[in-house]
């Protein structure tokens, strides 16, 4: 004596097929509030379903509904049900719930939404950062190897809310979700901040550890544009995709644990590390990934040849840049745990990842020397040379200076003689921050790291007619040389 | 009745439904006493009768919720 009903006709139903039809059935429709993903509507019906009185449930995240087919004159009533799955958090009603007073909890299942507000949220966002960086905030602090410690600390501070807010920020922001959702809600702030507060532990002891071997060693760690810009692409690209991920779209879900297993870098997905103190080694890990003031710190603590100031150097660096990271971390706890915010946050913190990934990887194509938008970031007030105007030249040398200072590149655009050898005096300021690495693709063969206040000379002949370009380390700023016959 | 202990880690559990659904769905099998889904630690442990269930059953089960189940 089971129902007639086959449970092939509605293959997504649930159906109790134990239940004797003695009576007549009726069919019920409650508005839900609270599901947010599919195991919800499995959680829902597999629940409903053992009681005795309900023959069918089909829940249907789309519409937040849930029909019922169930004993007539029966307790299947609103109160019944939100009393059952009060500890679920879900809500049921005859009546429509009004909309957006619930907001998914978990954003790879987040329903499309209101997407404008988010999106000029991080719009703002994004050009109050393109603003800090513009108005050349490092020229509030400079730094040389007389530097005090408590002096780096305050460079770190700045580094750590602008431009390696970018980078080591941006992947803070994209892998905090991931890390969050390890806990559960009912963990204290405290607790969810763990991953946040190893990540910098290993990010200050890493640059410490290795602060001392730049100290000691030298140029060991002198990794060649080319890997350093690699390394930030395919980081930057594995943000991409997570930055997707916190915008809702569902067909890349499934890329959270494949695709960074596959990329041997993984620097920005956890899932290579085991256990949790997986964020302890990636922080310290973020000691390669070249940010201007990071750099300008390494090359000081490679310029104090004595492993102890190495140490400290970067140890303060590290140090100074934990408020701005710990204030990514927090937010992004905070926010993800309370479920009206979350999902706008998730939203927010998506536009930004992909922000500052495509940010970055603009950054390294400049590097690279390959074709960019550099235009829309790079401070291109070309101070150009007039353009009769080709550099003297001094003992069969052409002689161009050029200073590099936290606004870029003065001037940034040469004109030159093929073939005729080529002196290029830099000099960097005392706060030139990014400025103070220069990458010249095709002219220079390694990255030139420049000591504040110590002029360079580099000397190149450029044997063929055209423009080549160069940047800092980071991308940031650009100029190019032209050279005639 | 002896039982036997299994943990299956489960890393796509992502939210505070699916260890509900995966506790729920294997309480249906038979000769299972008992089940822990930790959404943090993404573990599900099972303490079982070997001679009325198998860690393969479980398994398809996981896999039936839509879950990718990896015994560790």
């Amino acid at each position: 004596m089971t129902p007639t009903v086959s449970i092939d006709s509605h293959p997504q139903c649930y159906y109790n097929r134990s239940m004797k039809p003695n009576q007549p059935l009726v069919e019920s429709t409650f508005y839900v509030q609270g599901m947010h993903c599919a195991s919800c509507e499995i959680l829902i019906e597999k629940r409903l379903i053992k009681q005795n009185s309900v023959v069918m449930v089909d829940a249907q995240l789309s519409k937040n509904i849930i029909t019922v087919k169930h004993q007539k004159g029966d307790i299947i009533t609103p109160s019944f049900l939100n009393k059952m799955f009060a500890d679920d958090g879900y809500q049921f009603s005859y009546n429509a719930f009004k909309k957006s007073k619930y907001i998914s909890a978990n954003a790879t299942c987040a329903l499309p939404q209101d997407n404008t507000s988010t999106f000029f949220i991080a719009a703002l966002i994004i050009i109050g950062f393109l603003l800090l960086n513009k108005t050349g905030l490092t020229t509030l602090v400079s730094v040389n190897t007389n530097s005090s410690l408590p002096l780096f600390l305050v460079f770190g501070l700045l580094a750590g809310f602008s431009s390696c807010a970018a980078l080591v920020g941006g992947i803070v922001l994209s892998v905090s979700k991931q890390w969050v959702s390890r806990y559960g809600n009912t963990d204290s702030t405290l607790t969810k901040l763990q991953p946040h507060f190893l990540f910098n532990t290993g990010r200050v002891l890493g640059f410490i550890l290795f602060g001392a071997i730049l100290g000691y060693v030298g140029t060991f760690f002198k990794l060649s544009p080319l890997f350093t810009a690699s390394l930030i692409v395919l980081i930057s690209i594995v943000m991409v995709v997570l930055g997707l991920q916190m915008l809702g779209i569902r067909s890349l879900a499934q890329f959270q644990i494949r695709l960074p297993k596959s990329l041997t870098v993984g620097l920005a997905d956890e899932s290579n590390f085991k256990g949790r103190l997986a964020p302890f080694f990636m922080g310290a890990l973020t000691f390669f990934l070249p940010c201007g003031f990071t750099i300008t710190a390494q090359t000081l603590a490679l310029a104090s040849g004595n492993p102890i100031s190495g140490a400290l150097i970067m140890g303060g660096f590290a140090l100074g840049t934990i408020p701005g990271l710990l204030a990514v971390g927090y937010s992004s706890v905070k926010l993800h745990s309370n479920p009206n915010t979350s999902a706008k946050f998730s939203s927010i913190a998506g536009y930004l990842v992909l922000f500052l990934a495509l940010y970055n990887i603009n950054n390294q194509l400049t590097v690279l020397g390959l074709p960019n938008v550099s235009f829309l970031f790079a401070t291109t007030a070309a101070t150009q040379v007039a353009a009769a105007d080709l550099p003297p030249i001094v003992n069969g040398k052409q002689v161009i200076k050029m200073q590099a200072s936290a606004n870029g590149f003065t001037p940034n655009n040469f004109k030159i003689r093929a073939g005729v050898p080529v002196s290029w005096q830099i000099t960097a300021t005392a706060n030139a921050g990014c400025a103070s690495s220069i990458v010249a693709n095709g002219i220079l063969p390694d990255r030139l790291d420049l000591a504040p206040n110590v002029p360079v000379t580099k000397e190149f002949i450029a044997s063929n007619t055209g423009n080549y370009r160069f940047s800092c380390g980071m991308g940031m700023y650009t100029g190019s040389f032209n050279v005639v016959n | 009745m002896s039982t036997q202990t299994t943990t299956f880690t489960i890393p796509d559990m992502h939210c505070e439904s699916c260890p509900k659904v995966i506790k729920i769905s294997l309480e249906e099998l038979p000769g299972i006493s008992a089940v822990n889904a930790d959404l943090a630690t993404k573990n599900v442990t099972v303490i079982y009768d070997p001679s009325k269930v198998t860690t393969a059953q479980m398994s398809t089960v996981i896999k039936e919720n839509g879950y990718t189940p990896q015994t560790s």
